[in-house]
């Protein structure tokens, strides 16, 4: 019920949203009423020009008292005005883009942090691409709507007004002349704006169609080819990029009537004018002058109508969008930190509890704890992941998870870095629950491999230290201060990614690509457990941190876990027994319940599920144990025990 | 001419009756906009002069209104001309694009982000069609209306008056231009830096777990704050350019009518030229802008047509890299006998090879299961022997014949193939089904469904049969969709079947029903002579899948590490046994009540 809708319509003008619109532009409302009193000042110049003409030819050309220099000056006055209304409107357009792009940064950075306060339960719901959207495209739509509906919608207001009240002072009866195609050019403009719009819709859901074709063609190309299917796809691609022809010239169509019809009202309106001004000037009731100011303000007057109606458009989109980003602003972060909700004011001291400087930490328990994935809002029962688990893991113990897929094994790992909360019972890391740590100083402690070795973009080196280069001036053994690469180099070493390191074409700076084509998902797999080793853990979770890779990388991460057993609480989630055979405690999850817990030899004597996994498998660990697998040499990746 | 220009220029030809027509109503248009400035100033004279009629007055008035119809009219015109023909070349085009890039293989996909391919076939083309519509308006209009207003200023005016005036506006064009093609390099850095924005957000989304889990939301928001500051100040940078538009114009057009109103109001004063005619003047003046801004506009469309063009044209101009061969042959009656030597692949010269030194001979009619871990070479071996890719000369034979030597939809009609991803199309269960061949009938695609153990979940879809897939239809599971992906290769009747791991969103029962079905299409696990049997490959992470097989191979790294059958691998007691055993226990656990 969180999620958040792709297809929220909406309407020109919702109060409720344009009101918290608005709120972000108050911090610069001095601002925006600076420039919208700045657009006045250039429209009144910018009105000011035919009237300059005006007073030329009736006061310098039609009369004989005519000067040169009154001439040189209104001309002078003319490129004066113009220049004005040049300059003002340059740094008023500057001043209201910068703005809004100020109040828009605003926007977008708040979605972004809100992003990252929300728990993991979120980003189950909602694909990452409608989460881009929300960042990049919909705060777009806001900007246009700040910058082009808000601004422009007062420019052409004052043209508009500006234009008429000079008419009607000029000479009204003619200024009532001029008018009367206004009521036509507004209801061709918006019969026109109409059937665009409805017409726009078929050419859209046509495009989108054309589209989805072509796209869909391309990524299923190899099953096109395969099935010789060419020529057919071709003559349905044919069907489908003609039917897009048809709307847009549908489109064309209107719109080529429409434009020449406006000119036209236009011209009719300038027509009119000359017929009665005409008639009334060989009275000498109006002056020439103002019969040719008449035809320059006619113009100004019926452009801006005409653009008016553009801006609903606009508008339509800015509310859609500006309801799905407050959508997603509304969404409460679960997960939260404890002094968000309790201590708000009134804790400026840290946390109480933090265990002795002397004890090495990394002690995890669980509770009575009952998970399940389903938000607590769902009236049926929650479908429970976890049943009633209970469990205790002392500092520097290595306890493996086994069991069948859904099994519960991954939920306890996302659990103790409390990515979800639990529905009942505790976890506790360190003897607190981890509802009462602060998210950031829990997760400090833990060093994650998850099963898809996900790095960002950036460095080898960036993706081991993280963004904690900085603070990251460690001592090495003789005391020695080190480099950021230096100590990147040492965790990649420690993971056992020696021979990877050597092969790297640019060292530690090498660029790890986007979905990384240049190193394998066992390289990958590396450099993500030499992350989860910088991050110095109290407690080291492996979540299927093997599954996904090649044999040796395996191999070479069994070595590097043996390596630093007893030094830090480790928990494990694999497949493979044989890699869990030595883990202090092994415990076997069954349809999100602890079914058998104890040592390798413990649970075999049991005679209970893991004996029975355990002879399956036995055969073929046994006889592996002497020779490699597949045959292939891979000692030369594996360190000597004592070579460090 | 440079190239793109001339393949430009290949777009229009064969239009060139249409534009041609369209160009002659322009002309026509032009021509009649004269007339109202020109009358405006008739009647301002003949007011001053008192002269005028009121009958002559409704004659001026009702030519005006006669030119302004026949104007509209013209408008109407040259935009059916002009602006539709341009979605004419915007239609051919894209149906070229889309024919062509149809014909080019896997590698060419490889290479290629399907978002970069729809961007040429959007983006791209229409800024061609805009090229081929406004852009051809942008520079006959000019041509005419300069010669045409030119011409009779020079002719009601004289030069005197016509020239100091015309001064500021080349420089408008030049001015105009110069920013236009600023405000352009520029916008592309701001597309860039919106990417960046993007990529941050989507990078921050999809590695959440990462992000969390080591504590660097403080610098994942730091490193958004830099984008998103960045992205304003590059937007900032390009609207000091754009935000000069309107205030250029304004200045230069402004002095433009400031130095005919001195120059012309001197001669108007000295008696040399009429008020009306000097009205006529700055109507004229005012008709002159436009030109000049699209020179400069229809310019920049051309280079970025260009430059659009020859990005479509490096992609018109890929030749089809698994194409068949000269003199390649048929295959009339395959029989299905498949032999690889020493096939060693990689998918550029550059890359390390995925697979070496695969040898491998394979009857007619026999099965073969190929495992192995994830990435060591198991589908590209299948795709190389449907030449999605084509493998090196010599190393890859169907009945004795190297692949490439034989016609591609020979070689592919006679495999029936089904891919790991098991794609299907937005249309109905059946024409899914039926896609090869469409009109093979209902009951070859309920038998090829029976087959699949898919009928009666098909049956019981919304539509049947009819049901549409896909987006816009019902979302199958993904066992589902590989079922329906089998059908569509069965009901092929094929020689030589190949499962690229296809079967593995499927229940155990259902792949029970469905092997047993396989066996009795394919025949193997039955005493069959060859000519009965069909070849059949077996891709599969699930060894239930290949334990019937006749032979069995073992991928790592690329290379074949162990052969034989099912009981010879088993004795081996190496990697086989070891993930034969493994997934006894784990179908043992999952048995466990």
């Amino acid at each position: 019920m969180h999620d958040l809708e792709e297809d929220a319509l909406g309407t020109f003008y919702d109060p409720a949203l344009v009101r918290r619109l608005l709120a972000y532009a108050r911090p610069q409302a001095l601002t925006i009423v600076a420039a919208v009193g700045l657009l006045g000042i250039v429209t009144a110049l910018q009105l000011a020009q035919p009237y300059l003409l005006k007073v030329a030819i009736d006061r310098d050309l039609v009369s004989h008292h005519g000067t040169l220099a009154g001439l040189a000056a209104l001309a002078i006055a003319y490129v004066a005005v113009g220049a004005a209304a040049s300059a003002i409107l340059y740094g008023n357009t500057l001043l209201i883009q910068g703005t809004a792009q100020r109040i828009i940064q605003r926007i977008r950075q708040q979605i972004f942090d809100h992003l990252m306060s929300l728990g993991l339960a979120f980003f189950d719901r909602n694909p990452v691409g409608r989460l881009v959207t929300r960042v990049t495209n919909d705060t777009d739509a806001l900007n246009e709507m700040y910058t082009s509906v808000l601004v422009n919608l007062f420019r052409d207001v004052f043209i508009i007004s500006g234009t008429v009240a000079i008419m009607l002072r000029l000479d009204w009866h003619l200024a009532l002349v001029g008018f009367t195609m206004m009521p036509l050019v507004a209801l061709t403009t918006v019969t026109a704006q109409r059937l665009l719009r409805s017409i726009w819709r078929v050419v859209r859901v046509r495009l989108a169609r054309l589209n989805a074709t072509l796209a869909e063609n391309f990524s299923g190309m190899r099953v096109i080819q395969i099935f010789n299917r060419q020529e057919h796809q071709l003559g349905e691609f044919e069907a489908i990029n003609d039917e897009y022809f048809q709307a847009s010239w549908s489109q064309l169509r209107i719109s080529a009537i429409s434009r020449p019809l406006l000119d036209f009202l236009g011209q009719v309106a300038l027509m009119a004018t000359l017929w009665f001004g005409g008639r009334q000037a060989m009275g000498h009731a109006v002056e020439l002058g103002t019969l040719y100011a008449f035809t320059s303000y006619l113009r100004q007057l019926y452009n801006p109508i005409s653009e008016l109606a553009e801006k609903f458009n606009t508008m339509q989109a800015a509310m859609a969008s500006s309801e799905r980003i407050f959508m997603l602003l509304d969404t409460q972060p679960q997960v939260r930190d404890p002094d968000m909700e309790v201590h708000a004011a009134a804790a400026p001291e840290p946390p109480v509890d933090i265990p002795p400087a002397s004890s090495p930490g990394g002690r995890v328990e669980l509770r009575d704890v009952w998970f399940a994935y389903d938000t607590p809002e769902d009236p049926a029962e929650p479908r429970w992941v976890l049943k009633n688990v209970s469990l205790t893991v002392e500092p520097g113990q290595t306890v493996a998870f086994v069991g069948h897929t859904g099994a519960g094994k991954s939920s306890i790992m996302s659990l103790v870095a409390r990515f979800y909360d639990v529905q009942r019972g505790q976890v506790l890391v360190d003897g607190k629950d981890v509802r009462d740590w602060r998210q950031a100083d829990l997760r400090s402690k833990l060093g994650l491999v998850l099963q898809e070795p996900f790095l960002f973009t950036g460095s080898v080196a960036e993706n081991i230290l993280l963004w904690r280069a900085t603070e990251a001036t460690e001592t090495g053994l003789a005391g020695q201060s080190l480099t950021a690469d230096q100590n990147a180099a040492r965790f990649l070493i420690e993971a056992g990614g020696d021979h990877l390191l050597a092969g790297l074409p640019a060292g530690l700076a090498t660029e790890v690509a986007e979905r990384g084509s240049s190193l394998s998902t066992g390289e990958r797999q590396l450099v993500a457990f030499a992350r989860a080793l910088a991050a110095r853990p109290t407690i080291l979770i492996l979540d299927e941190a093997t599954a996904s890779v090649d044999s040796h990388t395996e191999e070479i991460l069994q070595k590097a876990l043996e390596r630093r057993s007893g030094e830090v609480t480790t928990l494990i989630v694999a497949h493979r027994l044989a890699t869990v055979q030595q883990a202090d405690r092994i415990v076997v999850l069954h349809k999100g319940q602890i079914r058998e817990v104890g040592t390798h030899a413990e649970l075999l004597a049991l005679d209970g599920l893991y004996r029975k996994l355990w002879l399956l498998q036995a055969d073929t660990e046994d006889s592996r144990a002497g020779k490699s697998p597949a045959g292939l040499a891979q000692g030369q990746y594996v360190r000597e025990d004592g070579a460090a | 001419m440079t190239d793109p220009i001339k393949a430009l220029w290949g777009l229009l030809r064969p239009y060139r009756r249409r534009y041609l027509l369209g160009g002659v109503i322009l002309l026509g248009c032009d021509l009649g906009q004269l007339v109202a400035p020109w009358l405006v100033g008739v009647i301002i004279d003949g007011l001053r002069s008192g002269r005028l009629s009121i009958h002559r007055l409704g004659i001026d008035v009702l030519t005006l209104l006669g030119f302004a119809v026949m104007v509209a009219a013209g408008r109407y015109g040259w935009r059916h001309y002009v602006f539709g023909t341009a979605r004419m070349v915007e239609r051919d085009l894209r149906q070229r694009l889309y024919s062509h890039l149809q014909s080019l293989s896997a590698s060419f996909y490889s290479h290629h982000k399907i978002g970069d391919l729809m961007a040429h076939a959007t983006n791209d083309v229409l800024t061609v069609r805009g090229m081929c519509g406004e852009g051809v308006l942008e520079f006959l209009d000019p041509l005419f209306y300069v010669a045409s207003t030119v011409g009779v200023m020079l002719f009601t005016v004289g030069w005197r008056l016509t020239l100091p005036s015309l001064l500021p506006l080349p420089f408008l064009t030049l001015i105009i231009s110069a920013i236009g093609r600023q405000v352009y390099s520029r916008y592309k850095v701001v597309q860039g830096s919106f990417s960046d924005l993007s990529d941050r957000t989507q990078e921050a989304a999809s590695g959440i777990r990462v992000v969390k889990g080591f504590v660097q939301e403080d610098a994942i928001r730091q490193q958004f704050v830099g984008v998103a500051d960045s992205y304003r100040r590059r937007f900032m940078g390009m609207e000091r350019f754009v935000a000069g538009f309107d205030p250029i114009i304004g200045l230069l057009a402004g002095s433009s009518s400031a130095i005919a109103l001195l120059l012309g109001g001197r001669m108007v004063q000295s008696g040399s030229l009429t008020l009306g005619q000097l009205v006529s003047f700055f109507g004229y003046l005012n008709m002159l802008v436009w030109p000049m801004l699209a020179i400069g506009s229809a310019y920049n469309l051309l280079q970025r047509a260009s430059a659009s063009m020859s990005r479509l044209q490096d992609l018109l101009r890929t030749p089809p890299d698994v194409a068949d061969a000269p003199g390649a042959i048929d295959l009339p009656d395959p029989v299905g006998a498949i032999t690889i030597r020493n096939l060693t692949f990689a998918y550029s010269p550059d890359r390390r090879p995925v697979l070496s030194g695969i040898d491998l001979d394979l009857a007619a009619g026999q099965v073969l299961g190929v495992v192995g871990r994830t990435g060591s070479g198991k589908s590209t071996l299948v795709s190389l022997l449907e030449r999605i890719y084509d493998p090196p000369p010599d190393t890859l034979f169907v009945d004795g014949v190297d692949v490439l030597e034989i016609k591609l939809a020979e070689l592919r009609s006679a495999i029936g193939f089904v891919p790991q991803d098991s794609f299907l199309f937005s249309r109905s269960v059946e024409s899914n089904v039926d896609f090869a061949q469409p009109g093979r009938g209902r009951d070859a695609v309920l038998h090829a469904l029976d087959l699949a153990a898919m009928s009666d979940e098909a049956a019981s879809l919304p539509d049947g049969l009819q049901t549409v897939l896909g987006e816009r239809g019902v979302t199958l599971s993904g066992g589902q969709r590989q079922r329906v992906s089998l059908a569509r290769a069965l009901v092929r009747d094929p020689r030589i079947l190949v499962l690229d791991d296809c079967l593995s969103a499927v229940d155990a029962a259902t792949e029970a029903r469905i092997l047993a079905s396989l066996r009795s299409f394919s025949g193997f696990g039955e005493r069959r002579s060859g000519g009965e049997r069909r070849t059949t490959i077996l891709v599969a992470h699930r060894l239930s899948i290949v334990r019937d097989a006749d032979h069995i191979i073992v991928l790592d790294g690329g290379r074949i590490v162990e052969r034989g059958t099912h009981r010879q691998l088993l004795a081996q007691a190496g990697e086989y046994a070891r993930m034969w055993y493994q997934q006894q226990a784990e179908a043992a656990l999952a048995a466990e009540a």
